[in-house]
C-alpha cells in the first residue's frame, strides 16, 4: 500500500508538461516546473522552481544579464487565491568574453525558485494546477531564444512531504542569505564611476560583486580589496548607488548577500555623510540649543543687567546701544568659534595619532556615554560645576571695561562665566563635534553662538522689549532639571546602542575552539589578521586552492579562523602557547590528539600531509 | 597598497581604452564593404552617420529585420541624407562571420538598405566603439560627435510584438538633432546577443 502511495505522489509531483527547444535538431534547453513538496498544504507556501537544463556549453542568464544576453522571465497562471512571489535567483557565474563583454550566466542547469502562497480555503483531496509561461535566451557562440508553456499539478494534502530535496537544497545554498548583511556599505561618486566600499568584513574577503543596476547604465564592476568600482556609461547619470549581490569568502566557505539600496543603518544617524541636510540639521539644533542656554540660571539674570549696562554707556543713542550689543555678541561668537577651532585642531592631532573619532568605534561611544551621564547628573542638580577663582577674578576685571573693545571682551567672559550652566550642553556638543567634519563643527558652534546671542540682538535693537523678558525664578531650575531628564534619556539610548555593538562582536575564540574540538573531527585553525599580508597570501594560494579545499571537504575538517586583527588577548595567549609571536600561524588538531603546528610559510603539500598525519 | 595599485592600473587601462561616450568625438575608422570598397568615417564628414552592429544569426537582429523595422528605418533616414553603415565584427572563427554571398542573401531577403555593410573580423572598430551587442547603435552628428549610443529602443526583448509600442531611440535622436533640438535620450542600455569578437 505504501509504495503505491509514494509512486502516486512521485508521479503527481513530476506530472509537469515538459517542453524543450530544438535548434538544428538538437534539444538545447529542457524546461520543466518542479515543486519542493509532493502536495500543497492549505494556507502554506510551496516553492516551485523553473528547472532549465541547457546542453553542454550553453548558458542562460541571470536577472541582470550584463553587457549582452537576456534574463529568463516567468509569467504565472495561478488558481484563484494563489500568489506568486518574485524569482529567487541563485548566484550566477561571471562570464567574460572577447571584446571585454561581461555577462552573468547559468552554464548548464539552473533552478529558478518562486514561493507560491496558497489560500487556506483549499480542501484536501483537491488537485490544483500551476501554470507558467517561461521565456529565456540560451547562448553558446550563437544565441537562441526559447519559450515554454509549462504546468504542474499538485494534490492538496496534509501533511506534505519534501520532493526533489537535493536539487532544492543545492539551489537554496546558492541564494543570498536572509536578514541584514553583517557589513556596512559606503558609496561615493568619483567622476564617471561609483565606488562601493564594504566595512566591517572582519576576516572575510570580498570575492565578487554582481550588479543590479536597474535603470542605471553601467559598465562591468571591478573588485579590488574591499571596494568595487562601477563605471557609469551615461554622462548625465545622477545615480548615487546601485543594488547588487555580494559574495564573501571566509577561508574555504563563501557567503552570498544581497545589498539593498537603503543606506546601511549606522549607529548614530548624525554621523552620516550626506552634506547639506545634516548641516541644516546642525544649524537648527545649534541655534535652538543656544536659545535654550539663555534660560539657564547663570545666564538669564545677566541678560537684563547687560542691556541696562549698554543703555547707561550709550546714553540716549539707540544706534550706540545696538552697536554695543553687537560688540557683546561678537565676544560670544569669538568664544564659541575658539571652541570650534580647538575641536578641529584636536581632531587633526588625533588623526596623526590614529585615534578614531567615529561613532562606529565602541570606545568612543563608551566615552560619550560617560560624559553625557556626568552632565545629565549636573543638570539634575547632583553636583555643580564651579569656575576656578582665578577665572572669576579675570571676569571681575573685564566687567569694568568700557567702550566697544571692552564690551567685546565682556561678551567673551560673560559666556565663559556661564560655563557652569552651559557645560552640560557644550560638553556633549564638543563630543558629537569630534565625529563631524570641520565645516560642520564651525557651523554648529556658530549657530549655538547665534542662538545665545539672539536675545541680545533683539534687546539691543529694541530695549523697550526688556519688559517681555521672562523674570528669573524657580522655573529656571525646573527647566534645567527637565533638560537633565532628556539628557539622561540620551545616555540610556547610547548605552543600549553600545551594548548592541558589543553583542554583535565575534564570539570569543576559546569557546569556539572547544566546541569544534568536541566534534571529534580534524580541526584546522588559521590564525590571521586583516593587516597580515602573508596570511592573505597563504589563504589565497594554499587554503583556498582546490586540492586543499577538496581535502578539507572529504575529511570533514572544521576550519576555524582566529582573528587577531584587534590583538585579542585569548588568541595572543594561544599563539604564545605554540611558541609564536604573531600571525600567520596554522595549527592542525587531530581528533583527540596533540596539535600539529605548521610552519609560517605553508604549501599545499605541507597542509595535505599534516591532514594525513592528523587522520592516521 | 597592493589592492590600490591594482585598482589604479585597472582604471588607467580602462581609461586608455575607454569607449567614447555621448558628446565625445566619434573615432575615425576604415573598413571594407561586401563589394570590396573601402569606407572611412571621415569620408562622411558633414553628414549624419548611423553605425549599426549586426549579426544575421542573432535572434534580436531578426526581431528588427524580419519585422521590417530596421530596413524601414534605414530607408527613411537615408532618404534624409543619413549615411547608414552596418558593421559585422564577428571574428573569423565565429558563426556570425558569414561568407559574403550569405551576407548579401541576408540583405536581399530582408530588404535591408544600408549605405554599406562593412566587415570587421579583427573586431578593431567594434572594440574602438565599445560595441557589446547585436544590434548596438551609434548616431554621429555632422560635426563628428556622438549624439546617441546604445540600444535601438526601450524594449529589450527578442519579441517582434514589442516593436510597435517601443520608443526608437535612433529615430528620436536623428529627429531631434535635425530640427535643432537637444537629444533627450543620449544613451540607453544596448541589448541583444554578444558581439562575437
Amino acid at each position: 500500500m505504501r509504495p503505491l502511495r509514494i509512486l502516486a505522489a512521485a508521479f503527481l509531483s513530476f506530472a509537469a508538461v515538459c517542453h524543450g527547444q530544438v535548434f538544428d535538431g538538437q534539444q538545447l534547453v529542457k524546461a520543466q516546473l518542479l515543486a519542493d513538496s509532493d502536495a500543497v498544504v492549505p494556507g502554506q507556501t510551496v516553492t516551485v522552481g523553473l528547472y532549465l537544463q541547457a546542453e553542454q556549453g550553453w548558458h542562460t542568464y541571470w536577472q541582470y544579464s550584463g553587457d549582452a544576453g537576456f534574463a529568463t522571465t516567468i509569467d504565472w497562471t495561478l488558481p484563484p487565491g494563489f500568489k506568486a512571489g518574485p524569482i529567487q535567483w541563485p548566484v550566477p557565474t561571471h562570464s567574460i568574453e572577447p571584446g571585454d563583454i561581461h555577462t552573468y550566466t547559468y552554464p548548464g542547469n539552473v533552478l529558478l525558485l518562486t514561493e507560491i502562497q496558497t489560500p487556506a480555503s483549499l480542501q484536501p483531496g483537491q488537485k490544483i494546477q500551476i501554470g507558467a509561461h517561461a521565456s529565456w535566451l540560451v547562448c553558446k557562440d550563437v544565441c537562441v531564444p526559447g519559450k515554454a508553456d509549462l504546468a504542474l499539478t499538485l494534490p492538496v494534502a496534509i501533511p506534505s512531504h519534501p520532493a526533489n530535496p537535493d536539487l532544492f537544497r543545492q539551489t537554496r545554498a546558492q541564494l543570498p542569505l536572509p536578514g541584514p548583511a553583517p557589513f556596512t556599505t559606503a558609496w561615493s561618486r568619483q567622476g564617471q564611476s561609483l565606488a562601493l566600499t564594504l566595512h566591517g568584513l572582519g576576516a572575510a574577503t570580498l570575492a565578487e560583486f554582481f550588479p543590479l543596476p536597474g535603470d542605471v547604465q553601467i559598465g562591468h564592476p571591478t573588485v579590488a580589496g574591499d571596494s568595487v568600482q562601477i563605471p557609469l556609461l551615461d554622462p548625465k547619470a545622477k545615480a548615487a548607488s546601485i543594488d547588487g549581490v555580494v559574495v564573501l569568502k571566509h577561508g574555504a566557505s563563501r557567503e552570498i548577500w544581497q545589498l539593498s539600496t537603503q543606506p546601511a543603518a549606522q549607529i548614530i544617524p548624525m554621523s552620516g555623510s550626506s552634506a547639506s541636510s545634516s548641516l541644516l540639521y546642525w544649524l537648527g539644533l545649534g541655534f535652538l540649543g543656544g536659545l535654550i542656554l539663555n534660560v539657564m540660571p547663570c545666564v538669564l539674570p545677566v541678560i537684563a543687567l547687560k542691556i541696562f549696562g549698554f543703555i547707561k554707556q550709550a546714553g540716549e543713542s539707540p544706534r550706540r546701544i545696538l552697536a554695543l550689543g553687537f560688540a557683546f555678541i561678537a565676544g560670544i561668537f569669538a568664544w564659541f568659534l575658539l571652541l570650534a577651532g580647538l575641536i578641529v585642531s584636536f581632531k587633526a592631532a588625533g588623526h596623526q595619532l590614529n585615534w578614531a573619532f567615529q561613532f562606529q568605534h565602541p570606545w568612543f561611544v563608551a566615552a560619550m556615554v560617560i560624559i553625557l551621564l556626568l552632565f545629565s547628573l549636573n543638570l539634575l542638580g547632583v553636583f555643580e560645576i564651579i569656575l576656578p577663582g582665578r577665572v572669576q577674578s579675570m571676569i571681575q576685571d573685564a566687567a569694568g571695561k568700557e567702550g566697544y573693545a571692552g564690551t567685546f571682551w565682556h561678551g567673551v567672559f560673560a559666556t565663559l562665566m556661564a560655563t557652569p550652566c552651559t557645560a552640560p550642553f557644550l560638553g556633549p556638543a564638543l563630543g558629537f563635534a569630534l565625529a563631524q567634519p570641520a565645516p560642520t563643527v564651525f557651523a554648529m558652534f556658530g549657530s549655538i553662538a547665534a542662538g545665545m546671542s539672539a536675545p541680545y540682538a533683539l534687546l539691543a535693537a529694541r530695549p523697550a522689549w526688556l519688559r517681555y523678558l521672562p523674570k528669573p525664578g524657580i522655573w529656571m531650575v525646573r527647566v534645567k532639571q527637565a533638560l537633565g531628564v532628556l539628557l539622561m534619556g540620551t545616555v540610556l539610548w547610547l548605552g543600549w546602542v553600545l551594548v548592541e555593538q558589543f553583542a554583535s562582536r565575534p564570539q570569543p575564540f576559546p569557546p569556539r575552539l572547544a566546541h569544534a574540538l568536541a566534534q571529534n573531527k580534524i580541526v584546522f585553525v588559521d590564525f590571521t589578521a586583516d593587516w597580515c599580508v602573508n596570511c592573505k597570501v597563504n589563504e589565497h594560494l594554499v587554503l583556498d586552492s582546490t586540492p586543499v579545499r577538496d581535502a578539507f571537504q572529504q575529511r570533514g575538517v572544521i576550519l576555524l579562523k582566529a582573528d587577531w586583527t584587534s590583538g585579542d588577548k585569548d588568541i595572543t595567549a594561544l599563539l604564545q602557547k605554540f611558541g609564536r609571536a604573531g600571525v600567520p600561524c596554522y595549527v592542525v588538531y587531530p581528533p583527540g590528539g596533540n596539535p600539529i603546528v605548521l610552519p609560517e610559510v605553508i604549501t599545499k603539500d605541507i597542509v595535505l600531509s599534516a591532514l594525513d598525519r592528523a587522520a592516521g | 597598497m597592493k589592492t590600490r595599485l591594482t585598482l589604479l592600473c585597472t582604471l588607467l587601462s580602462a581609461a586608455a581604452f575607454a569607449a567614447p561616450l555621448p558628446g565625445d568625438p566619434a573615432p575615425n575608422f576604415s573598413l571594407t564593404d561586401l563589394q570590396g570598397q573601402k569606407h572611412s568615417l571621415s569620408d562622411y564628414k558633414g553628414k549624419y552617420v548611423v553605425l549599426e552592429w549586426n549579426n544575421p544569426l542573432c535572434p534580436f537582429v531578426h526581431k528588427h529585420y524580419d519585422s521590417g523595422n530596421m530596413p524601414k528605418l534605414q530607408q527613411q533616414e537615408r532618404a534624409k541624407g543619413v549615411v547608414w553603415l552596418t558593421i559585422n565584427s564577428s571574428a573569423s572563427d565565429q558563426p556570425g562571420n558569414l561568407p559574403v554571398p550569405r551576407l548579401q542573401q541576408f540583405l536581399h531577403d530582408t530588404h535591408a538598405d544600408p549605405t554599406a555593410y562593412l566587415r570587421d573580423p579583427q573586431g578593431t572598430v567594434g572594440r574602438l566603439y565599445g560595441a557589446k551587442t547585436t544590434p548596438d547603435m551609434y548616431v554621429i552628428s555632422p560635426d563628428g560627435k556622438l549624439i546617441y549610443e546604445g540600444g535601438i529602443d526601450n524594449k529589450p526583448t527578442p519579441d517582434r510584438a514589442d516593436i510597435p509600442g517601443a520608443t526608437n531611440y535612433v529615430r528620436a535622436a536623428l529627429d531631434a538633432s535635425m530640427s535643432g533640438q537637444p537629444v533627450a535620450v543620449t544613451t540607453a542600455r544596448p541589448y541583444g546577443c554578444h558581439v562575437e569578437y
